[in-house]
């Protein structure tokens, strides 16, 4: 069945307003068109908020909505039901918005709020790694930069090298973190996307690790991904 | 309408209730899940869920379905609705009377649809499809109004009980919407509720509302008002007993203090039950 065309146009001028593509006064009385304005923005940057805690505490809330959350939302509103889904565009968005001068941990704060999302609401991969197990390669202590900005306070003083970081969930969905070797990350890497005998390949190509040092760790970490229940013995197979 | 389970008072499940409600397996009548958050599937939800299932009836109640939208029906989503709803074994799913989807935004709010015959025929059409699809009654959900919509034909009232005829769908009617539509836009909220055909009630919604001045809002954060109140003493009985649910979504409070708000339904219910029955002359 096809909308009235009244309809159409009506919703279309109501969501302009809403994306603030028309002024308010579009439609009278515009005091009463704010309300649903102000909810709709208001909504969705809570939900960031919610769902990135480290960045906006890290921002602060005023910054975050100002210079982070508000511009995201205009540029990209969310395009299907999934809240998720809308707050997982933003890192990429920062990224293409080259907007690490607001803060120069933001982009990896980001990432790490978005690895734990992800370990809690995982997305379906092809690789043989369990969905919820999320790897961040990164050259910050992310996980202590993290807890101290959630805890508001004062970020340790760091040094910048290779560090890899898994997060993932136990049976009961609570989540945990591990800091694990740059080499056995890039392997996991690789195994979030791929069966394990191509990561294999992957890793090797990579000339990450060199074969014959690999053959030797590899029985520590497969005992490693069995006991943190990393690996997906199905996929495995 | 008795064929429809009669369930008490309950409450809208929070995850932040969740370790009291496992620890504790309070007597709630039931619980009322928002679809949304258990249709990602995550291990904490699905332990939720689990648990539920097992100690409490539950019914689904949808934000995103945007019934009036100009857009076609996202039958992915309904997909996933449907699957949840035979999971719990919810004896019905409800969703409201708005929209808030366009070609390429959602706005994960419900926003009012003009009440005219074109729409309400757009309406009914499309809830009829949806509950055809889901395989169990379906009842939309008036919303709380603030705009007063100059291309509007006819009263709110009017609009919902057309839809809800014209479909053969049912009413999940907020008593707290009601009665904030009707101070925001100057009706009669005892108009509203005697123009209904109240029969097809299938659950009643409680909650508060934030005074913002020159209007109300819906805001879920504060406890029930007295002409909220008021009006749910009216309604419930003429619902045949609809079963009643409070909503509190913004500055949650402890699970025992919302389940005591909750429960002072229980109190207008038996005070309705005890009243001296009037025999007409």
């Amino acid at each position: 069945m096809h909308p009235p065309s009244s309809l159409v146009d009506w919703q279309e001028k109501f969501g302009k307003i809403l994306l603030r593509q028309l002024p308010t006064d579009s439609i009278k009385p515009k005091e009463r068109i704010e309300v649903y304005l102000n909810s709709y923005e208001s909504k969705l940057v809570s939900a960031l908020e919610y769902q990135l805690p480290a960045a906006s505490l890290l921002m602060g809330k005023e910054k975050f909505y100002h210079s982070v959350a508000f511009p995201y939302l205009k540029k990209h509103p969310p395009s299907d039901w999934c809240i998720e889904t809308f707050t997982r565009g933003l890192a990429p968005w920062l990224e293409k918005e080259r907007l690490s001068h607001l803060h120069p941990l933001l982009l990896p704060v980001v990432q790490i709020d978005l690895a734990f999302l992800n370990a809690h609401y995982p997305e379906e991969r092809k690789g043989c790694l369990n969905d919820d197990v999320q790897v961040i390669e990164t050259t910050f202590p992310m996980i202590e930069i993290r807890q101290a900005v959630l805890k508001k306070e004062k970020i340790p003083p760091f040094e910048k090298k290779k560090r890899c970081f898994v997060i993932y969930g136990n049976e009961e969905g609570k989540l945990h973190s591990k800091e694990i070797d740059p080499f056995h990350g890039r392997l996991l890497h690789w195994m979030t996307k791929h069966s394990f005998e191509e990561a294999i390949r992957q890793l090797v190509q990579d000339r990450s690790l060199p074969l014959d040092s690999l053959e030797s760790v590899l029985p520590t970490w497969g005992a490693m991904w069995g006991e943190m229940r990393w690996i997906d013995e199905k996929r495995l197979s | 309408m008795s064929s429809f389970p009669r369930f008490g008072i309950g409450l809208g499940f929070r995850m932040v209730h969740f370790e009291t409600i496992r620890q504790e397996k309070p007597s709630i009548d039931w619980f009322e899940l928002i679809s949304e958050h258990f249709l990602l599937k995550s291990k904490r939800s699905q332990t939720a869920l689990e648990f539920l299932k097992a100690h409490y009836p539950l019914v689904l109640h949808g934000v995103s379905l945007a019934i009036g939208s100009s857009e076609p029906i996202d039958f992915e989503y309904l997909k996933k609705v449907k699957a949840l709803a035979r999971e719990v074994k919810a004896p019905w799913v409800s969703d409201h009377l708005s929209w808030g989807r366009l070609k390429k935004a959602h706005f994960h709010d419900l926003l009012p649809l003009p009440h005219t015959p074109e729409v309400v025929e757009f309406v009914s059409e499309r809830a009829r499809i949806v509950q055809d699809f889901l395989e169990v009654p379906f009842a939309l959900e008036n919303l709380s109004s603030y705009l007063p919509i100059k291309e509007h034909q006819m009263p709110e009232w009017e609009f919902y009980r057309q839809i809800v005829e014209k479909s053969g769908t049912y009413m999940m009617l907020d008593v707290n919407n009601i009665y904030v539509s009707s101070k925001n836009l100057g009706f009669s909220a005892d108009t509203y509720i005697d123009s209904l055909p109240l029969e097809k009630v299938l659950q009643i919604h409680l909650a508060g509302y934030k005074e913002m001045g020159d209007f109300l809002f819906d805001s879920h954060d504060h406890p029930v008002s007295n002409p909220v109140w008021e009006l749910y003493r009216k309604v419930w009985p003429r619902t045949g007993g609809a079963s009643t649910l409070l909503e509190w979504d913004e500055h949650i409070p402890p699970f025992y203090e919302l389940w005591a708000e909750a429960k002072k339904a229980k109190h207008f219910q038996e005070e309705i039950f005890h009243a001296p029955t009037l025999v007409p002359c």
